[in-house]
């Protein structure tokens, strides 16, 4: 377990290190599309841990990327803090936010009730945001002043400077998803994924363990969220609508659960390059959702699960000269443990 | 006095259009244990349907063609799909929030965001002092005469009674011939006319526009989770009961907050009796 932590970290601080170089020398035109890979990759990742780690279909996801941002930004600029002290409040702030809501959410409710409560907080939050009148903007949304024009060092501009923050901050996401699944609380967490009274029966709260993944995952999105508000200049509710979570799960299907190249494959394919592109963000969205749903009909390991298949299979057909079947995918990232999507038995749901 | 009785009735018609739209999702549910996120589209079809057919062929065929269109989709969409997903929660969950991505932006980009009015009959009745739409009295008549018509059916015709078996006892019901897959298409072709349905109806009332299906669909979730999934009486109930509360919500207190009540009220619910309020069968974590 602690070779397999240690080998994650590794790959944590290696795509760090890429990530930084590509934020030092990307052209400047190109950098709010780096931008956007980066806080996208980091809600996808975030959202695995709920959804592959777990089975937990939260709805609620964009949302708590929105109330992060509007929380950063409102510290900020209404009660005049500085914006890192105002972001950092703002991921604890939601993470208190996110116990409040997981807390009954995980243990009064589980699969598609979960999905629908989530979902409904989600626009609970939506409205709250509409109707709270100028404080938010209400539903014109409010513009994120702080950041434009500021002179920084090097003569960088401030987008490389976020480009560098948000490398930071996929360094935090892909550490601590290290940490959470090779330990024996990602342990636990697999038990409780498979069956989850049997973990029960062991003496383990599912709940807690819900909860945590909930609430560390949340925070995340939130994290993103700060970020993206004053790199996007604008805030608005429909930032952290349920369409938003759903492209965000479909973004996270097509790439594929439970393997770390999946949430970078599906938002570089099906973000990033149809906005580099220039599609409408009409035609890229119901693109994402036709993927979503040819995926998860015919390949629900989505397309991470099939390069990981055809490697492993290109390798032993190398090795044997294709004399044997090869092997089941097990040159997963993590631990060669082949997700199962739904493994909640219909006993439990009825 | 009839300012109360006015909006209670408005209420009510609200429930009704509720109504249709959760009996579509609990009886899919019900049946094939798939929670149709899709179903909105339904609702945005139907309306649509007869906003676009109604002034080239006339309102009433225009309505029936919609339904049968709505019919067809729904086979289409369980044998395209749904079919195969059934038995796996999580799938069934995502192909349907796919389809509904899709079908949405789709039809965002072929009829644009404009909200559009729909074939209205107008004039208004006197009813206690205020003066009342035909139309909503209309819609209101209506749901509530379908509504009857439904259980009726589920009581007493051959489909009917497969639907409530089969969400009884899945089990029994398949060693009789009547399995998920073949009674799951019975199911979705009936929740996609009742879903149509509801969209002729909301048309009646309110502008349509691409977005409607969604809002709509997430109400339906409160009610279907209110009167406890797969459960048609329940459905009923909890669709009164928030259309009447969201009508005295927007008559009493604030317009603006019209879906903080339904969803304010669906978490109360749900932290109080997970299982849903007229649902026999415990349902707990786990």
């Amino acid at each position: 377990m602690r070779h397999q932590r240690n080998r994650h970290l590794a790959i944590s601080f290696a795509v760090f290190a890429i990530c930084s170089v590509i934020a030092i020398l990307i052209p400047e035109q190109r950098t709010t599309l780096f931008n956007l890979f980066l806080a996208f990759a980091v809600l996808t990742l975030s959202l695995d841990l709920l959804i592959g780690g777990l089975n937990m279909l939260a709805g609620s996801h964009a949302a708590f990327f929105g109330a992060g941002a509007y929380l950063a930004v409102l510290f900020h600029e209404e009660w005049g803090w500085s914006y890192a002290l105002g972001a950092v409040v703002a991921v604890v702030a939601t993470a208190a936010l996110a116990i409040l809501v997981g807390l009954p959410a995980t243990a009064r409710t589980t699969g598609m009730h979960f999905a629908i409560v989530t979902f409904a907080f989600g626009e609970l939050l939506v409205q709250i945001v509409e109707n709270a009148g100028g404080l938010t903007g209400g539903t014109e949304g409010r513009s994120v002043a702080w950041g434009a024009g500021e002179d920084m060092p090097f003569d960088w501009s401030i987008y490389r400077y976020f480009s560098v923050w948000l490398s930071v901050a996929l360094l935090i996401t892909l550490v601590v998803l290290s940490i959470m699944r090779n330990s024996h609380f990602g342990l636990r967490m697999r038990a409780i994924k498979e069956n989850e009274n049997f973990v029960r029966g062991l003496g383990f709260n599912p709940v807690w363990y819900k909860t945590v993944a909930f609430v560390v995952g949340s925070s995340l999105a939130a994290l993103a969220g700060t970020m993206y508000a004053p790199m996007s200049g604008f805030l608005n509710p429909s930032l952290m609508s349920a369409e938003q979570s759903i492209l965000m799960l479909g973004l996270l299907i097509v790439g594929g659960m439970n393997r770390l190249a999946g949430p970078f494959l599906g938002v570089g394919l099906l973000y990033i390059l149809p906005e580099y592109l220039n599609l409408d963000p009409t035609t890229r969205t119901a693109l994402v959702g036709g993927t979503m749903g040819l995926v998860i009909l015919f390949e629900p390991q989505g397309l991470a699960g099939i390069i990981a298949r055809s490697l492993s299979r290109r390798r032993s057909g190398a090795r044997e000269k294709g004399a044997s079947p090869p092997p089941a995918a097990t040159e997963s990232t993590l631990e060669g443990h082949v997700p199962t999507l739904g493994s909640v038995t219909r006993e439990t749901m009825s | 006095m009839s300012d109360l009785f006015i909006t209670i009735l408005y209420g009510v018609m609200q429930g009704g259009i509720y109504t249709l739209v959760a009996l579509g999702l609990t009886l899919v549910f019900g049946v094939t244990h798939i929670l149709n996120f899709a179903h909105a589209e339904f609702v945005t079809m139907g309306a649509f349907g007869v906003v676009l057919l109604s002034p080239e062929i006339g309102y009433l065929p225009a309505v029936l063609v919609t339904l049968a269109g709505m019919g067809v989709l729904g086979a289409i969409m369980f044998f395209g799909g749904f079919r195969l997903t059934i038995g796996n929660h999580l799938q069934g969950l995502a192909l349907s929030l796919g389809l509904l991505v899709f079908l949405e932006n789709y039809l965002l980009g072929e009829l644009s965001a404009n909200p559009r009015r729909g074939p209205r009959i107008d004039g208004f009745i006197q009813i206690l002092d205020t003066k009342v739409p035909v139309m909503r009295l209309l819609v209101l008549a209506g749901t509530l005469a379908l509504v009857a018509v439904f259980y009726l059916g589920l009581r007493t015709t051959w489909t009917g009674i497969a639907l409530r078996s089969t969400g009884d006892d899945e089990f029994a019901s398949s060693t009789i011939g009547m399995s998920a897959r073949r009674v799951g298409l019975y199911a979705f072709i009936v929740a996609a006319i009742l879903g149509g349905i509801s969209g002729v109806a909301y048309a009646g009332v309110y502008p349509v526009s691409v977005f409607i299906g969604m809002n709509i669909l997430l109400k339906g979730f409160v009610v279907v989770i209110m009167g406890g999934l797969g459960s048609a009486p329940g459905a009923l109930a909890a669709a009164m009961m928030l259309g009447i509360f969201e009508s005295l919500g927007v008559r009493y207190v604030d317009p603006a907050l019209t879906d903080v009540y339904g969803f304010g009220l669906m978490i109360v619910v749900l932290l109080i009796a997970p299982q849903g309020l007229f649902n026999r069968k415990e349902l707990r974590a786990g």
